[in-house]
């Protein structure tokens, strides 16, 4: 089953023509993050060129995702603005009051006897305003999103800081309060300051013991808890297109760690294969599409040309 | 290495898959990073204990089909090689659709062969969700997880538990040898037998080769109609939330000081987390740790304000709510980059909800500034940040110029001090057309409902 595939249909319809008017209007090559970004402009904000690292933006994102603890106040305030379904393509994720001691069954059992009175709420508020519903034991947010939601060259937000997980599929996926959850769900532009940049360029291949989690563990020892604030890291480079989908999901996911924004990597047959994989087929056939707009220009990823600064390892 | 690239990317950092080692972060902290060559030094050099209680694999982070092959490739060879497995094992499927497709491949059973513990498709021991056994909470010890986060008591709530992150497969190879001196890669571990063995370097499937499979995904669609949204008046978690009113100019003079905060004064000083969290859906009830953490500038305490009503030091909620029941406004003051922190809207909705009108600071952090203004409040800057000074805490106090609220104008505080003498100063405002569309309506999310016409 693929969700809102109207949705998705009509974004890959406007994408290309809103990457190259941003293309036009900055009169340079741009980064995938760049065109993630400047291709979800709220009306709010018109396309000009954005300071990154100080100038504020309003976006226009296509999904919200909320997990149990976060959703309970962010849908309580959404019910008061008057709407009878959501604004954009919304989820809600019973993940978060599940306490493991014993193992699934007995766990499981426990929990929904503890928090039926807010899962029950949970539940029917979504049913109510057109949310999909992740029942107690369906899985975790992030995984359900990147198996079923997320998608190439797309923008969302979800209540819970490794929402960022969703970028091993091409997306731009930020983590937030949920105020911004409220904002968008209710129609308003959500609102962030302009990402600054890190790019990290994969070579060679992973071998032996090593895995995509040991990218970003080394990446973290190199950025720190802080390094990445108010960025965005983009990964490039044959070493990016030799990973798999799922691995780039975990090297995003822990840029939470470092602090980013968020993380992303170009569409390429890895997540040709995952869409496939996870019963999406029609959408990685939208992505071939359009795929040279669902990765960063050449330009930007050649070789740097100026000064090497030594890594502190 | 790392690169000053210049127009596209503020910084570059390059790595050679290739050469990459793998790696284990911790403790406490996720970006102390250990190549694993040098791992075992570590361990021995910073005494981390060297036992290793608990491999924990899984969670949103690590639980894709590669990953559990991969780990399940591992745990294989402890049954093959005839291991026995020292520490305690846990697997966490970040999805149904994994955990059923893991289980029909036989993956699930690779791990519970070596003891592993499957655990509910959720969050669980990643975010705390954990009641941990262990035979004494005082003695330090070593877990090991492919989870993301690592910080101090995170996974148990234990200060004295080391956790460590790796990739499920190294964590599954730790788990075999319950020695944080092991080294996968080369190391040697000797089997039931006596026999010295070593393991192989890990296989995995990036997608299964039977598709995925799932009996019962766990997803409800929406309803067409007829939902009645489900909250019990006698719940203690959940409450529904009634529009608050716009804020009225009369409400804006003679105002009481709930409280002058002192120094820092973060999101978790205005709405503490741990065990309030509970009632976050419920902003009556998590009302009652309005400002509770903040320091009380006129006698250094915490949730300890003087009420002018019953001439009474008070808890901050309940002083809040003697003069809300009175009818009479009050307001915040408070100092540097207040509303630091999380992003949590409660730190907004709480003083919103007691009556508070105003917050005057001598900067905001920004986010908490937005959630003030979305709550259709007034979040005001000192002009002069030594005004703070002049506030008094049996002050009553006025905002004047609020029947003009206009973009770019400042408004006036009026200080009537008990001895009956005036201070009158400058109070700025960053609010544009829209937010301040937002106070006359009472908040961002009444506009709306305005602007969709419902009454």
């Amino acid at each position: 089953m693929i969700f809102d595939l109207k949705m998705i249909r009509e974004f890959y319809k406007n994408y290309p023509a809103r990457v190259d008017a941003a293309k036009a209007k900055l009169k340079r090559p741009l980064t995938l993050s760049e065109k993630i970004l400047y291709a979800h402009l709220h009306p709010d904000s018109p396309l000009q060129e954005y300071k990154r690292g100080s100038d504020y933006v309003f976006f226009q994102v296509d999904r919200v995702a909320m997990q149990d603890a976060t959703a309970q106040m962010a849908l309580l305030q959404f019910m008061t603005c008057g709407r009878k379904k959501v604004a954009v393509p919304s989820t809600v994720h019973c993940d978060h009051l599940i306490t493991a001691e014993v193992g699934a069954a007995k766990d499981m059992a426990v929990a929904l006897d503890k928090n039926k009175e807010v899962f029950d709420f949970l539940s029917s508020v979504s049913q109510k305003y057109g949310i999909g519903f992740w029942k107690p034991g369906a899985g975790i947010i992030h995984q359900i999103v990147l198996e079923n939601y997320a998608f190439p060259g797309g923008m969302m937000i979800g209540t819970d800081s490794h929402t960022v997980n969703a970028g091993g599929a091409g997306m731009v996926a930020i983590g937030v309060g949920g105020a911004d959850a409220v904002d968008a769900m209710s129609g308003m532009g959500w609102e962030l300051q302009m990402p600054k940049l890190i790019g990290v360029k994969l070579t060679g291949k992973l071998r032996g013991w090593a895995s995509p989690k040991d990218v970003i563990l080394k990446v973290a020892g190199i950025l720190t808890v802080k390094g990445g604030t108010g960025a965005i890291v983009e990964y490039f480079g044959p070493g990016a297109t030799s990973m798999s989908a799922t691995g780039k999901g975990t090297i995003c996911n822990m840029g939470a760690e470092i602090g980013a924004t968020t993380s992303t990597f170009g569409y390429d047959k890895s997540m040709f294969r995952y869409l496939k994989a996870t019963g999406r087929n029609k959408v990685a056939l939208m992505c071939n599409k359009v795929a040279p707009y669902l990765t960063g220009d050449a330009e930007c990823y050649a070789n740097p040309e100026n000064t090497l600064i030594r890594s502190s390892k | 290495m790392l690169r000053q690239p210049g127009k596209y990317f503020d910084q570059v950092i390059e790595i050679d898959l290739s050469k990459l080692e793998p790696h284990i972060n911790g403790p406490f902290t996720p970006d102390l990073a250990w190549p694993l060559s040098k791992f075992a030094a570590a361990v021995k050099k910073n005494n981390y204990p060297v036992r290793l209680e608990v491999g924990l694999i899984g969670s949103c982070t690590n639980s894709s089909y590669e990953d559990l092959t991969r780990a399940a490739s591992v745990a294989r060879q402890a049954k093959e090689k005839n291991l026995e497995v020292k520490a305690e094992f846990t697997i966490t499927p970040g999805s149904e659709l994994i955990r059923f497709t893991a289980q029909r491949d036989g993956i699930l059973n690779d791990f519970s062969n070596i003891g592993g513990v499957v655990l509910a498709n959720a969050c669980g021991p990643c975010i705390g969700q954990w009641s941990r056994h262990i035979d004494d909470k005082s003695r330090p010890n070593s877990i090991m997880t492919s989870f993301n986060r690592n910080f101090t008591g995170r996974n148990d709530g234990n200060p004295n538990t080391h956790a460590f992150v790796a990739s499920p497969e190294i964590v599954t190879a730790f788990a075999i040898a319950g020695d944080l001196s092991f080294n996968p890669k080369k190391g040697t571990l000797v089997n039931r037998n006596g026999e010295t063995v070593k393991l192989d370097p890990p296989k995995g499937i990036e997608l299964p080769k039977a598709g995925f499979a799932v009996e019962d995904a766990g997803y409800v669609a929406p309803a067409k109609g007829g939902v009645k949204i489900l909250v019990d008046k006698k719940s203690d978690r959940l409450q529904l939330l009634k529009p608050f009113a716009p804020i009225s100019n009369d409400e804006l003079q003679n105002m009481r000081v709930l409280i002058k905060a002192q120094g820092k004064c973060t999101t978790d000083h205005i709405s503490m987390a741990g065990p309030w969290l509970k009632y976050r859906g419920h902003l009556e009830n998590i009302s009652n740790n309005c400002y509770i953490g903040a320091t009380n500038a006129f006698n250094g305490e915490r949730n300890k304000v003087y009420n002018l009503e019953n001439s009474q030091y008070m808890e901050v909620p309940a002083s809040a709510r003697l003069y809300q029941k009175k009818g009479i406004g009050t307001i915040i003051f408070g100092e540097e980059n207040l509303g630091e922190g999380s992003s949590r809207e409660h730190a907004a909705m709480e003083p919103r909800y007691l009556g508070v009108k105003a917050v005057v600071v001598k900067s905001f952090a920004r986010i908490h500034q937005t959630n003030l203004k979305k709550q259709g409040m007034l979040a005001l800057v000192f002009a002069n940040p030594a005004d703070y000074d002049k506030v008094r805490q049996d002050d009553k106090v006025s905002i004047l110029g609020f029947e003009k609220f206009a973009p770019g104008k400042s408004l006036q505080i009026r200080l009537d001090h008990a001895d009956g003498t005036t201070e009158t100063f400058d109070v700025l405002h960053t609010y544009n057309e829209q937010q301040i569309d937002w106070v006359r309506a009472g908040s961002a999310l009444n506009k709306i409902r305005t602007e969709l016409g419902v009454k």
